[in-house]
């Protein structure tokens, strides 16, 4: 399978994620590292934090 | 889908190649093979060499000093070094020409070597390409970018490879060798990225977690604990899974040279020992089967059967009632009924005018009625239930002759085993198969697997318990950590991020079974091409990366291939993952058959016509893998032939 | 109506006149367009702004703007057909047809799909191959799947 391949199927599957916080964030996440791709060890932790605080759910 | 070829490749004063020296491996219709051919220390290893300097500047299959070098020799030819001063630089390059049929992409990379006072050095210039659009050539500026379109170092070593090393491949440990093969042809760097750094934030969540006043650290502390003695069991458990496997694989062996054995008694014993053990097995089933059953039959009679003499002396009772009740049971009842409304009772006395006698008959008549529902019940319940107990007993006995009849026999067969084991073991015939040292070999073995199975049960039973006190600790933990305000929101996440986490690795489990999947497929197909026995083999590749190979009697060979399987079995292997790698670059082995003794290596040449047609395949063979027989099988299907010919250690490429 | 929290409210906004693009996807729309045998050469790149956001949409996924801006077409230039194409991929990123207040983000989505189409457009167009005969073989393919027809 060659790399759009790979990529679809990953698109796909996330799609499939009903809960919306748990897609939203999986995406954001995967956006991020796309862009960091080219880089060994990108910096994350920041990114990484502010996503889990902006998707994370409200206290029931 | 293009189909790449390494139309030529041009060495420059590169090790033991003097002067500029073009070798065309362009290919045409029906033949996709390039042989080139040279005794070892020629210089053989040194083409794969080459075209990975020029990819990525390294050379990765360096052999001993004869074949141009430890890395210390320079790179540039010794020969023009020779012409040096000291200070003098010489240059040389490798050039490759890449396209489908004519020329689109031109690699080159130089290197130069310095003569200095102690000897030589050498350095490696950058990667250069030139690219052909439409009639023009121009330079490209990102030449790398190109190349990890064509074939990335991730995955450059299933494309071009050292056939030698492809036997230690299947070896010991393979499992993980070709877990991380998989992965690298898969595309899936996003996902494993992810998760790494998934991973990392819960750590780091985790420890900030842990930063807690007084019982939730504590808490924490022993769940940390927990968890990683869990892990070490695990990893035991592994480890003892995988001893066994091996084990098990040896005792394949040793069965196959047994039952292989040219002696017709040996075949025989194995023969039956075969038989026996499934029997074994058989039986141990049934038993097992007959114990439940009979269990469930017990636990139903045991209160009937226990008291057997409660429930007849009741029955007695009741039916003594029945008797001594002076009137029949069933005539009791509206006789008293009769009484009352008559108004006299037998006695004689005047009902209706005694009032307490009235009353007194009233009573009686209720009291009755409920002794006679109870007998009524009673009476025929009671023997009903009896004869239930005795239907069970009965079962029970008969499943517990059958048992022992079953026992019986198990016990012989263990006898019978035992008898063929030491006879084995006693056997004293010459021949070219050690029955005795195997038969001990082989019982030693299923000792040693017996053991393991044992400690594998105690590990487990470990873990269970382990993860009994880690849920718990872990609930403990949680609800005193979320006490606090403060840490509330940590847990929440972690929470979230452990569920992402887990989300994303399903994600990449159903990618990495397809690729699986596709890669059993293709293995299947390639073994079978180039497999030189008659029989259809199926290929299957597990979801632990382990590897079988069915011959058509449904066996299991994997741990008894012989070298030359083994090497085709690596090779195909190599072959799927090119397939799923979504790159079709021309592949490059060298010394393919080098492990191969004279007969496979003749079918196996036979059908390499038919191995990867589609993809442009240059073989770098010995003398004596390229013999004249190899020659003639592979004649209709070679493209171009060369000759290495190393004369005063230098290397000069011959076309034939 | 999404599942999405009630709470979230979408702010109203309006992006900017210009679409902008980051260096590195400026140079590929550039080589893609120029070159002689690129697919796309002499598209405007509006249009392939549009692709390359569909290509990312399914074969790519998202990639955040790197550094630089560069307008690539400015905005009023959409056709009303490509308008609505955008606004449905963010409607339905978000699960709610409320994010379309928010024209900040529903343009911001969609240059995150174009950003991470036009990298593997990019190594399409690279790669050994026909990279044309391999996207309409794609297209054909994928809508022949959805609207049930032999071609």
């Amino acid at each position: 399978m060659n790399k759009s391949d790979v990529n679809s199927l990953i698109l796909e599957h996330v799609d499939k994620i009903e809960n919306d916080n748990k897609r939203q964030f999986i995406n954001e996440i995967l956006t991020f590292e796309r862009s960091k791709m080219d880089r060994e060890q990108p910096h994350f932790k920041d990114e990484y934090d502010e996503l889990i605080e902006k998707y994370m759910s409200d206290p029931e | 889908m293009t189909n790449l070829q390494f139309l030529s490749i041009t060495l420059n004063d590169y090790r033991q190649y003097k002067g500029e020296q073009k070798i065309d491996l362009q290919i045409r219709n029906d033949r996709h093979i390039n042989v080139i051919e040279g005794q070892n220390g020629a210089g053989k290893s040194n083409i794969l060499n080459s075209i990975t300097l020029c990819f990525y500047g390294t050379e990765e299959h360096l052999k001993d000093e004869k074949e141009g070098g430890l890395e210390t020799f320079p790179l540039v030819n010794r020969d023009r070094l020779e012409e040096l001063d000291e200070d003098e630089t010489a240059k040389g390059y490798v050039e490759i020409e890449l396209g489908e049929n004519e020329p689109e992409y031109v690699f080159k990379r130089e290197f130069t070597t310095v003569k200095t006072s102690s000897g030589f050095s050498s350095t490696i210039g950058d990667l250069r390409l030139q690219r052909r659009v439409n009639r023009d050539w121009k330079p490209v500026d990102n030449p790398h970018t190109y190349l990890n379109e064509i074939l990335p170092t991730r995955v450059h070593e299933y494309f071009l490879f050292d056939g030698e090393r492809l036997h230690e491949f299947f070896e010991e440990g393979y499992p993980e060798r070709v877990q991380t093969a998989i992965l690298d042809v898969s595309h899936i760097e996003l996902l494993n990225r992810s998760l790494d750094h998934l991973e990392k934030m819960d750590t780091e969540i985790g420890r900030k977690a842990s930063n807690f006043e007084g019982e939730a650290k504590r808490l924490k502390n022993q769940l940390d604990e927990k968890k990683q003695e869990r892990e070490q069991k695990k990893e035991r458990k592994q480890e003892l899974e995988a001893n066994i496997a091996e084990a098990e694989s040896k005792i394949t062996g040793i069965d196959n040279k047994l039952r292989d054995s040219s002696d017709a008694a040996v075949r025989e014993k194995q023969e039956r020992r075969k038989y026996l053990n499934d029997r074994l097995d058989q039986l141990e089933d049934e038993i097992d089967n007959l114990k439940e059953e009979t269990t469930e039959e017990m636990v139903q009679a045991a209160p009937i059967i226990y008291n057997l003499k409660a429930l007849e002396y009741t029955h007695e009772q009741f039916a003594e009632l029945a008797q001594t009740g002076q009137l029949p049971p069933k005539i009791q009842d509206w006789f008293v009924q009769e009484l009352l409304e008559k108004g006299e009772c037998i006695c004689g006395a005047n009902l209706d005018s005694d009032e307490k006698k009235r009353q007194h008959l009233a009573e009686l008549e209720q009291e009755m009625s409920l002794v006679m529902q109870e007998n009524l019940e009673g009476k025929a319940e009671i023997p009903r239930i009896i004869d239930d107990g005795q239907d069970s007993l009965r079962r029970i006995i008969e499943n517990r002759r059958k048992i022992s009849e079953r026992q019986t026999e198990l016990d012989n067969v263990d006898v019978e085993l035992r008898d063929i084991s030491n006879e084995l073991k006693n056997y004293d015939l010459p021949e070219d198969v050690d029955v005795s040292s195997l038969e001990s070999q082989r019982s030693e073995i299923e000792d040693r697997i017996t053991e393991m199975s044992q400690e594998i049960g105690r590990v487990d039973q470990q873990i269970e318990t382990l993860t009994e006190k880690i849920d718990d600790l872990d609930e403990e933990w949680r609800d005193e950590a979320a006490k606090e305000d403060k840490h509330r929101r940590l847990m929440k996440k972690l929470d979230f991020v452990e569920e992402a986490s887990e989300e994303i690795s399903e994600i990449k489990q159903t990618i990495l079974a397809q690729i699986r999947e596709n890669t059993e497929e293709n293995m299947n197909q390639y073994f079978n091409d180039l497999i030189w026995k008659d029989e259809d083999y199926t290929v299957e590749l597990g979801e632990n990366y382990t590897v079988s190979v069915y011959g058509k009697h449904g066996d299991n060979k994997i741990g008894s291939l012989s070298a030359g399987e083994k090497q085709v079995l690596a090779l195909s292997f190599m072959s799927a993952l090119t397939k799923i790698s979504g790159f079709n670059a021309p592949i490059v082995i060298d010394t393919p058959l080098g492990r191969i003794s004279s007969k496979p290596k003749k079918r196996i040449a036979q059908n390499l016509p038919t191995y990867l047609k589609d993809t442009q395949i240059t073989f770098l063979m010995t003398d004596e893998e390229y013999t004249d027989d190899v020659r003639a099988r592979l004649q209709n299907s070679v493209a171009n032939e060369y000759q290495l010919e190393y004369l005063n250690e230098v290397t000069e490429v011959k076309k034939v | 109506m999404s599942d999405t929290d009630p709470d979230v409210e979408y702010e109203d906004t309006d992006a900017g006149r210009d679409v902008i693009v980051d260096d590195q996807a400026r140079e590929y729309y550039d080589t893609l367009v120029e070159e002689e045998d690129s697919p796309f050469y002499g598209v405007q790149r509006i249009d392939l702004f549009m692709f390359a956001l569909g290509y990312g949409k399914k074969r790519a996924g998202q990639v955040t703007q790197g550094s630089g801006r560069n307008a690539l077409f400015n905005r009023p230039s959409l056709s009303e057909q490509q308008e609505w194409i955008i606004k449905s991929v963010a409607t339905y990123e978000e699960r709610d047809p409320q994010v379309l207040r928010d024209e900040k983000q529903v343009y911001q989505i969609a240059q995150e799909y174009a950003r991470g189409g036009i990298e593997e457009l990019h190594n399409l167009y690279i790669r050994p191959g026909d990279s044309f005969s391999e996207l309409t073989t794609d297209l054909v393919q994928l809508g022949q799947d959805f609207y049930d027809f032999e071609e």
